[in-house]
């Protein structure tokens, strides 16, 4: 009876091992086509170049250094608190916070440059407070079963209306002259803010990719259940990017205050759309998992290149608006059709 | 087999809310063998593989790891034990590649950063020694592999780690009859290695195959656990369907197991 049923499958005879094809560590230039890695990253690049061109042909001066380093410091901004919603993006969460933590931190700085008088505490204390902000929010969307859209809107308002009461509605001016350089001038002509960007892109980008809270950022937006089984530490993970966005978010705010020669509660407000615009934009997927700060950084300047192509073409800022909408769905339905082509291939 | 088994579990109770779905469940695992683990829809067979995985923590119950008691309370716990489960969806995530699947949660670091070299090499070195020779590219989207290929790494990922225990949760549910054939003759190379390998499956093909001992569950009681070569085909499928065959089986459904 046991031999009839056994040995049905001739699976059971241990094969001598037959001789193997070793499989060789993947060397990315054998295999772009495979990798994921900056090729990938830079797919909207191509959109951004045809908009500049576009815009030279249209109008002169586009491509000038002056007008280069006009868009950078435009964009500084909204490119460092984008970073901190590439994290969370990447997480599949979204943080619509962003811009009452910009004020929040903001706020917080030009407090204490005013009352103290030192730019370094008031930037230590805004960035703490900006951190702490996000930590809170992080924790509350990690661990209670609601959604990050509805944690993050409600402390969008609860953050802003608290700025506004802390502040008494009002600009928290003047900061000392040398803080209000920091916007205009810098090393090479290049203001220090953009500087500031351009170091911490390359910092987040470098976090992203080789460090291990990096790729556990991937796996929590990749596949939630699969990072749990594996052992991540899903919750701590979730929260951590809130965290690094609130952080990510008062450095912008702090800019913005520099910038604007003073800090309010609602200076950050308009700026939400833009950054989630240049990350979604950029070809990080909402839905988490995929992306990159190279993206984001190419969403980044290609809005940045629509409005000042906008202003040098000197449209009124209502047209400016239409074109804005259509440009940008223009650029998003190519990048969409040619990764949809790509699949298809 | 001489030695005694490298994973015992006794008397493990488990609930969910007012549902108790294991009862008094005794399940052993033997080094160089592959146990089958079969049972009906709803029969426990998950439920007792998250148990040993610590996905889910036991009510009550011993678990013993090389003859001594160990407290599993997560993941972790049992990865640390030398305790892999590859889960029938494959635990997979589909936009990242191979070695970074292989390494999830678990990567390995030179200082701050990842350590790519060597993960590729260590990954390379794995599926090298289990002979598979399907995947071409360590740095292939999962997403682009076949059925068969995506259980190999599944499987390779749980090897990658010296363990000692793999389960696998319905490795060939979804393939075909030659992915089947593959990876049926990788599971019998990992038990061949020597490495304790449990198999869930609902193909009775299959089972008597690979399998050197079959532990049949019924209705969250372990009705038998009985060596391959000595019951039939229709015997395992009374133990499946009725929790009892003969001689062997659960007795007056007091769950005790013959």
């Amino acid at each position: 009876m046991p031999e009839s049923v056994r040995g049905e499958g001739a699976v059971k005879a241990p094969s001598a091992a037959p001789p193997t094809r070793s499989i060789k560590p993947a060397s990315w230039l054998r295999d772009t086509a495979r990798r994921p890695g900056w090729l990938g990253d830079l797919s909207m690049l191509p959109a951004l170049v045809v908009l500049i061109a576009v815009l030279s042909v249209l109008t002169e001066g586009v491509l000038t250094p002056s007008n280069i380093i006009n868009v950078c410091s435009q964009s500084a901004v909204v490119a460092i608190a984008a970073i901190g919603a590439t994290f969370v993006i990447l997480t599949g969460g979204i943080d619509l916070s962003t811009g009452s933590v910009i004020g929040a931190g903001g706020v917080t700085a030009a407090w204490v440059i005013t009352s103290t008088g030192s730019v370094l505490a008031g930037a230590a204390a805004g960035i703490l407070a900006g951190t702490a902000i996000g930590l809170v929010v992080g924790t509350v969307a990690a661990k209670l079963p609601v959604v990050p859209f509805a944690v993050t809107l409600a402390a969008l308002y609860v953050v802003s209306g608290a700025t506004t009461l802390l502040s008494h509605g009002k600009t928290i001016a003047p900061v000392p002259a040398g803080f209000i350089e920091f916007s205009i001038d810098g090393p090479g002509g290049v203001p220090y803010s953009v500087w500031l960007a351009v170091v911490l892109y390359a910092v987040a980008q470098t976090v992203l990719t080789r460090t291990a809270w990096g790729r556990r950022v991937l796996h929590v937006g990749a596949n939630v259940e699969v990072a749990r089984i594996s052992g991540v530490h899903v919750a701590r993970t979730k929260a951590s990017v809130y965290a690094v966005a609130g952080l990510f978010s008062a450095i912008a705010g702090i800019v913005l205050t520099s910038g604007l020669a003073g800090a309010s509660a609602s200076m950050g407000g308009p700026l939400l759309l833009n950054i989630v615009g240049a990350v979604v934009l950029g070809g990080t997927s909402l839905f988490g998992g995929r992306g990159s700060l190279l993206r984001t950084a190419v969403g980044v300047l290609f809005l940045g290149f629509v409005s000042n192509g906008m202003s040098l073409l000197g449209l009124a800022s209502f047209d400016q608006q239409i074109i804005t909408g259509a440009v940008i769905f223009i650029a998003a339905s190519v990048d969409g059709i040619g990764r949809w082509s790509r699949r298809r291939s | 087999m001489s030695q005694g088994p490298v994973l015992e579990l006794r008397g493990i109770n488990k609930s969910f809310g007012a549902v108790q779905v294991l009862h008094d469940v005794a399940f052993s695992v033997y080094s160089g063998e592959v146990t089958a683990l079969v049972g009906d829809n709803g029969a426990g067979k998950s439920t007792l593989v998250k148990c040993i995985g610590g996905i889910h923590p036991i009510d009550a119950g011993d678990y013993f790891f090389e003859g001594e008691k160990v407290h599993v309370s997560g993941p972790r716990d049992a990865a640390d034990l030398g305790v892999e489960i590859v889960y029938q969806d494959l635990a997979l995530c589909d936009n990242l590649d191979i070695v970074q699947n292989m390494f999830l949660g678990r990567e390995r670091k030179s200082g701050l950063v990842l350590d790519e070299a060597t993960m590729e090499e260590m990954a390379a070195k794995t599926l090298d020694g289990l002979s598979v020779r399907t995947v071409t590219s360590l740095r292939q989207y999962v997403a682009s592999l076949s059925g068969g290929q995506r259980q190999t790494v599944a499987i390779a990922k749980a090897v990658l780690w010296n363990s000692k225990v793999v389960i696998l949760d319905e490795p060939t549910a979804a393939l075909g009859v030659a992915q089947t054939a593959q990876v049926l003759e990788l599971v019998r190379r990992l038990a061949d290695n020597g490495l304790a390998v449990v198999l869930i499956s609902h193909n009775m093909n299959d089972v008597f195959a690979v399998s050197d001992r079959i532990a049949a569950l019924y209705l969250g009681r372990m009705a038998a656990q009985v060596k391959t070569s000595e019951v039939t085909h229709s015997q395992v499928v009374e133990l499946i369907t009725a929790g009892r065959s003969g001689e062997l089986g659960i007795k007056n459904g007091n769950g005790a197991a013959s």
